[in-house]
């Protein structure tokens, strides 16, 4: 077996799954985001690249993940083409909240541009700093904080609470850029 | 109000409806995909190199060549032309062959992570991916040395690893700077200590020279560190030198 073969055994073994759920965020779509990992997987592992570290390989493929995303228009239109379908509408506050939750923050990202969900991706899952979303995704930090600010207040209107119908409108819903983190990246575990 | 995005995302991702394991024939599909992506790679780059110049590698210091090869003799670019060649059968600098550890236009032998070379349980690794660097510009790059043995270590290091910087295995850059002030080292078994900073990285000049300070052009490279633990074992006597290799990890130079 090919220093590289055993590689990609051990990223898609060990680290599989969380791929294709950090590429479901940016997607939307359990189908999408697994195509997208091996796609990603092909792109990285293609290119003759020596590796041999598990974790290298996988920041390899999350970056692959991401270029691969931006740059996928079909995604983007298949993206367009179901969000509707979770798009919110009544409330209904009940037994099923943890669900609901889930397909509310799988809705609100939908809501977003590829770049916007990829900035919100970055910063509230990757734990970047606005500098290192900038330099990841070729843009200036003035960008990112745009990207973040718009990208977070369309999930808040999508995600807040809704107030009784008397107060509706009542309520602003305000993210500015100093709501927004911007120290170094916290370490997950 | 305010959203716990952190939590929202982590929540919405622990809970994607993604499968938990790949089966065989997905796995087949990928393995198929990327061999003959790096099959048409390897025959464009056999035609590109040919008549290149005959390579060299590397050798970093007798402790890490315990764990590597050093090669002397020109290397075929195949499909594992990206460095992860072993080098059967040819000399080692322990043979007497006279290897510049990082001498541009060298090959790099990819360091085995699973060896120890010091075999005193020290890794060094990059712990969080390279972010793209501008053509000219800097860097930020963490290294983390780790004791994966079970005894405290205690000594010394520069802060910042030699930085040799590969495209196709093949040395093309090396770190800009000079000696910086020493920092000490004391770790507990499992503990581990970073170093981190900017750099910028200087493109080679003539197989073999140093490097001329221009800077690399765009595209994709490999950056290996080495970094150097002087342990203090005994306060009387000399440091011993153990040189702890990682790598290669990826970075993008960005017009």
């Amino acid at each position: 077996m090919a220093d590289w073969d055993d590689v990609l055994d051990r990223v898609v073994r060990e680290r599989g799954p969380a791929l294709a759920r950090y590429a479901y965020l940016l997607t939307g779509d359990a189908r999408e985001a697994e195509d997208l990992v091996q796609d990603a997987l092909v792109k990285t592992f293609g290119r003759g690249r020596a590796m041999r570290e598990t974790a290298a390989a996988e920041s390899y493929v999350r970056r692959a993940i991401l270029t691969t995303f931006l740059d996928g228009y079909r995604r983007r239109r298949r993206w367009a083409g179901v969000r509707h379908l979770l798009a919110r509408g009544e409330e209904h506050e009940g037994p099923e909240g943890a669900t609901s939750d889930r397909v509310d923050v799988q809705a609100a990202l939908g809501t977003l541009s590829p770049r916007e969900r990829a900035c919100l991706v970055l910063r509230f899952y990757d734990d970047l700093t606005v500098p290192q979303i900038a330099a990841r995704l070729d843009v200036s930090d003035g960008a990112v904080k745009r990207y973040l600010s718009d990208g977070a207040r369309r999930m808040e209107v999508v995600l807040a609470p809704r107030p009784p119908a008397d107060q509706r409108g009542d309520e602003v819903v305000h993210v500015t850029h100093d709501d927004l983190p911007l120290t170094e990246p916290r370490r997950t575990p | 109000m305010t959203i716990d995005f952190e939590r929202a995302l982590h929540d919405a991702a622990a809970s994607a409806p993604v499968r938990d394991g790949w089966d065989e024939a997905r796995l087949a599909s990928v393995r198929g995909r990327i061999r003959r992506r790096r099959a048409v790679r390897a025959g464009a780059m056999s035609v590109a190199g040919a008549g290149a110049a005959a390579v060299l590698v590397v050798g970093v210091g007798p402790a890490a060549l315990r764990g590597m090869s050093t090669v002397a003799g020109s290397e075929s670019a195949g499909d594992e032309a990206d460095g992860g060649t072993d080098a059967g059968g040819a000399p080692t600098a322990a043979d007497g062959a006279t290897a510049d550890p990082f001498a541009c236009g060298a090959t790099v032998v990819v360091p085995d992570p699973a060896v120890d070379p010091a075999d005193v349980g020290l890794r060094v690794t990059v712990p969080e991916p390279i972010d793209p660097a501008p053509v000219g510009g800097t860097f930020e790059l963490t290294t983390r040395v780790t004791n994966e043995g079970a005894a405290q270590v205690t000594g010394w290091t520069l802060p910042w690893p030699t930085l040799v910087v590969a495209r196709d295995g093949v040395v093309v850059g090396h770190r800009n700077g000079g000696p910086e002030p020493a920092w000490s080292v004391d770790l507990a078994p499992g503990a581990s200590q970073e170093f981190a900073g900017a750099n910028d990285v200087a493109s080679c000049g003539a197989p073999g020279e140093p490097a001329t300070g221009e800077p690399l052009p765009a595209g994709d490279y490999e950056v290996f560190v080495e970094q150097v633990i002087h342990l203090v074992e005994d306060p009387t006597a000399s440091p011993t030198p153990v040189t702890l290799l990682g790598g290669p990890y990826p970075l993008e130079v960005r017009d």
